[in-house]
């Protein structure tokens, strides 16, 4: 009787402790891959050059990327009709602001951007302060251990509410995703490049370089991503302040 | 001769011919305030969705715009050069044309510099907002839904081109309150974000002026009226999504569309105008009437049934009383169709006084319940309307002749059947 009662008493302690070791895989998982996608504590500065690709038409925007922490500036720099609007990320609450404005205009990190890119996806990543992890499973893809997490968004003001995650074991670095509905339906996919590097900490570290966004039903409408030239920078505070973006 | 018998007939019994006749009253009256009812709401509704909703009579769109404008603005809206096509289509029927007027509807976000929330925009040229505000229909059938200040939006403008009229639900949301115009500067500055033609987010500077309604409950938490080069700058665009007609008599609204779109097709041109009626472009005004209609069919059937039911009633049993009398016309050589005839005219005497009565009194109630102001909220209708009842006098006319062809009819029926009888039965009846 003694050691039946024992024996549920160590099963129960095993399954505990194997979902908070999966939860915390998860996060040190996302966190490391945050990284590798602009989520440091450090200035860094990137271009993005958007190619959409819809209904046959194609279209390009170019970004400059000012990130630190939580906040990012991301400036528009083509085509000359965007030229100069900012869009300004503060924590998770996300400002535009063009010239010609008299005040800032307080927008949805969910509104398209252009083509299959949302508004969320241009600026630096932070999955891993944003969304709950779940290790759902492991996959090998192309010879490498892959952990598929369930991201689920942490407040209702985030870019998405459920991304299924593919990071790879290996490299610490996701590889893919898929944007899901609040029904778990796949709506978009995304494919990521580490091409580029940067040095965090004296450690030269992979930096992601091409995000293929795909409409998960009309496959040919896509946003391809390309990261140009990241370097760490340090930015003053002040260009992530929305007041100091006033006429 | 057979009329003046049939009218002296009615006070022999008066006691009856007052009840016949109450009954038709009644029925007449019914009909009449519920036809007025719905008169009234037609006319509002119709005054709301060609003038307030910016509807126009004749609505012209790209062809299949109406469906796609919004996934593909650049490629269904009308330019510039297009427009100048249809204006001059529309010479040909420029004598029917009170003016023409364009607008360009939108969605996006107006934030106050802190919060941002949904708005639903039509921009409205100038001239189209300063007629459709002051119209004479707008002023008679619709100023429900007009709010206090809705006729200072086009003077708003003239002085300051980004003024924007919005509900007061909607300024609520970005804690502004009504009246806009007295806010201090600072407050009644806004910026308004859309997705532009190009699929680009752009945004403008906007000053709130004044409230207006959009009379529908589904679209006031976020509708806008705006200048026309206002959302035109939003979507970075000089086209428009629409044109608008407004006729001087739409009596004959259906064929002009048809032929519009005739002109369009013969010319190979890709445009498609639309009546205001169209579900497509008043859905409101569409699915209001459509109930409306099928409630009155249902009231009139009643009605109808019941003073059918009454008349029938009341001469079966004059009839029965008069089946001697009757006996004795035929015996003098009255033929059957005559004495049929003959009260049938009874009924019908009948039926035309009591119409006549009916209408003074119908008039007296509409009267009443107007000087009564008694507003309530339709279901699915933003504001409170006044409930009213016209007497309309085409409609009296109408349901006159239908209460007479339904009594006509009815008395005829029954006094044939009667008629079957042999004349020393009828003679020899004691009444019971």
């Amino acid at each position: 009787m003694l050691k039946n009662i024992n024996y549920k008493i160590l099963i129960t302690i095993l399954v505990i402790s194997r979902l908070a070791w999966a939860d915390a895989l998860g996060e040190k998982l996302l966190k490391a891959s945050d990284r590798s996608r602009g989520g440091v504590e450090h200035g860094m500065t990137w271009d993005t050059e958007v190619t959409t690709i819809e209904n046959g038409e194609t279209s390009t925007r170019k970004f400059k990327v000012r990130a630190k922490g939580a906040n990012a500036n991301v400036e528009a720099l083509e085509p000359a009709r965007n030229k100069g609007e900012i869009y300004l990320f503060n924590d998770r609450t996300m400002w535009f602001f063009k010239p010609s404005l008299r005040k800032p205009v307080s927008i949805s990190s969910r509104q398209k951007l252009t083509g299959q890119a949302a508004n969320g996806d241009i600026a630096s990543t932070h999955y891993a302060r944003d969304y709950t992890p779940t290790v759902e499973k492991t996959e090998m893809i192309k010879g490498d251990k892959v952990y598929v997490l369930m991201l689920k968004a942490k407040a209702n003001n985030l870019t998405y509410d459920k991304i299924r995650y593919w990071i790879s074991d290996k490299t610490k670095r996701a590889i893919k995703a898929e944007f899901l509905t609040l029904q778990g339906e796949p709506f978009k996919r995304a494919t990521l490049e580490y091409d580029n590097k940067i040095n965090i900490d004296g450690k030269p570290t992979p930096f992601v370089s091409k995000m293929e966004i795909t409409d998960a039903k009309f496959e040919k409408n896509k946003s391809i991503l390309n990261y140009i030239n990241p370097r760490m920078e340090d930015h003053k505070e002040s260009i992530f302040n929305v007041n100091n973006l006033k006429r | 001769m057979m009329w003046r018998m049939a009218f002296r007939n009615l006070f022999r019994n008066k006691r009856r011919t007052m009840a016949t006749g109450a009954a038709v009253i009644a029925g007449f009256v019914g009909l009449i305030l519920l036809g007025g009812y719905i008169f009234y709401v037609e006319k509002g509704l119709r005054a709301n969705a060609v003038y307030l909703l910016n509807k126009g009579h004749i609505s012209i769109f790209k062809k299949e715009g109406l469906q796609k404008y919004a996934t593909k603005r650049s490629f269904y809206e009308i330019k510039p050069e297009e427009q100048k096509v249809i204006l001059e289509h529309l010479k040909k029927y420029e004598n029917n044309i009170e003016w023409t007027g364009h607008a360009i509807t939108g969605s996006g976000l107006i934030s106050n510099g802190e919060k941002s929330v949904p708005f639903m925009a039509t921009g409205v040229d100038l001239l189209t907002l300063e007629k459709s505000l002051n119209h004479p229909q707008v002023k008679k059938w619709a100023h429900d839904f007009l709010t206090k200040d809705a006729a200072d939006f086009v003077q708003a403008i003239k002085s300051d081109p980004l003024s924007i009229s919005i509900t007061a639900r909607l300024g609520e949301l970005i804690d502004r309150k009504t009246p806009f115009s007295q806010l201090p500067e600072e407050k009644r500055n806004v910026q308004l974000a859309g997705m532009d033609v190009y699929g680009d987010l752009n945004a403008v500077d906007a000053d709130l002026s004044t409230s207006y309604s959009t009379g529908s409950e589904l679209l006031e938490d976020a509708g806008m009226l705006a200048p026309y080069e206002l959302l035109q700058k939003l979507y970075n665009t000089d086209g428009a999504y629409y044109m608008m007609v407004y006729l001087k008599d739409d009596g004959h609204l259906s064929r002009t569309v048809a032929n519009l779109n005739h002109d369009f097709e013969k010319d190979n041109l890709p445009f498609q105008a639309y009546p205001f009626n169209d579900p497509a472009i008043s859905p409101n005004y569409v699915g209001s009437m459509g109930f409306l209609y099928a409630m009155a069919g249902f009231f009139v059937f009643l009605i109808c049934g019941a003073v059918a039911l009454s008349i029938v009633n009341s001469l079966t049993m004059g009839i029965l009383e008069r089946t001697r009398e009757i006996g004795t016309l035929r015996a003098i050589g009255f033929q059957p169709q005559q004495i049929s005839w003959m009260m049938t005219q009874e009924s019908l005497w009948l039926c035309f006084l009591s119409s006549l009565f009916g209408i003074v009194l119908a008039w007296m109630i509409s009267v009443v319940v107007n000087l009564a102001h008694f507003t309530f909220s339709p279901p699915g209708v933003a504001v409170a309307v006044q409930f009213r009842l016209s007497v309309n006098p085409t409609l009296a006319v109408m349901i006159t002749a239908l209460l007479l062809a339904l009594v006509g009819t009815t008395s005829f029926i029954v006094t044939r059947f009667k008629m079957k009888m042999k004349v020393v039965e009828l003679l020899s009846d004691s009444g019971a």
